[in-house]
């Protein structure tokens, strides 16, 4: 790898880091967990399905981002 | 769960619960103050903006663990209140990227509108349903 492409990767590092930890919250352990002990594992599917939508969701997002350069907020002001 | 697998399984699940405590509150006050700034703009002081995003992120669950409710419970129907708030943001964002005025050439095209929509509409069928059925 060139070394300014491993410093644009290490760049858009962080931010993407920052992105996935925003999944991990103990709320998502906590349903997660009330859902394995009510139904064990009926409800896996469910990770398919909200994957699948968040990806849809989540490309939105990122495109909204790159054409305006403001977020969501910043244009509904 | 120590009594099921084990202590050390226990520890490394306190630990995880204890960094992902730590990491949702901190890309939750970071996207609260970013919300705050895209409304308002930078024209709010500095450390005005800062005291009420963490305010409004801290003071609510403070008080439900003060008043004695147990922290599951509580974990669960944050989840059912973010899961009714969902399609605040998910309505405008189809609404600005569907547009051509914002987007440019990056506008959506008719089949990811499509998309979208069908899962919009799922999610909100599906919150419909468990608001009624409460």
């Amino acid at each position: 790898m060139r070394a300014s492409s491993l410093r644009e990767f290490t760049a858009y590092l962080g931010p993407a880091l920052i992105v996935s930890m925003a999944y991990m919250d103990p709320g998502n352990y906590g349903t997660t967990i009330q859902s394995g002990t009510l139904f064990e594992n009926g409800l896996v599917w469910t990770v398919w399905l909200a994957s699948l939508m968040v990806m849809e969701l989540q490309h939105l997002s990122g495109k909204l981002g790159i054409a305006t350069g403001g977020s969501l907020p910043s244009m509904a002001a | 769960m120590g009594a099921l697998t084990g202590p050390i399984a226990a520890t490394v699940f306190g630990i995880t619960l204890l960094s992902s405590g730590l990491a949702s509150s901190t890309t939750g006050t970071l996207a609260g103050q970013a919300i705050m700034e895209g409304l308002l703009g930078t024209k709010v002081n500095v450390y005005v903006r800062r005291l009420v995003t963490r305010v409004i992120n801290v003071f609510p669950t403070v008080t439900a663990i003060l008043l004695g409710v147990s922290p599951l419970s509580l974990l669960v129907y944050s989840q059912v209140v973010l899961s009714i708030m969902i399609p605040l943001p998910m309505v405008p964002l189809l609404y600005y990227t569907s547009k051509r005025e914002c987007m440019g050439e990056f506008v959506n095209r008719k089949a990811t509108t499509f998309i979208a929509l069908a899962v919009a509409g799922v999610i909100i069928a599906l919150n419909g349903y468990l608001l009624l059925s409460l």
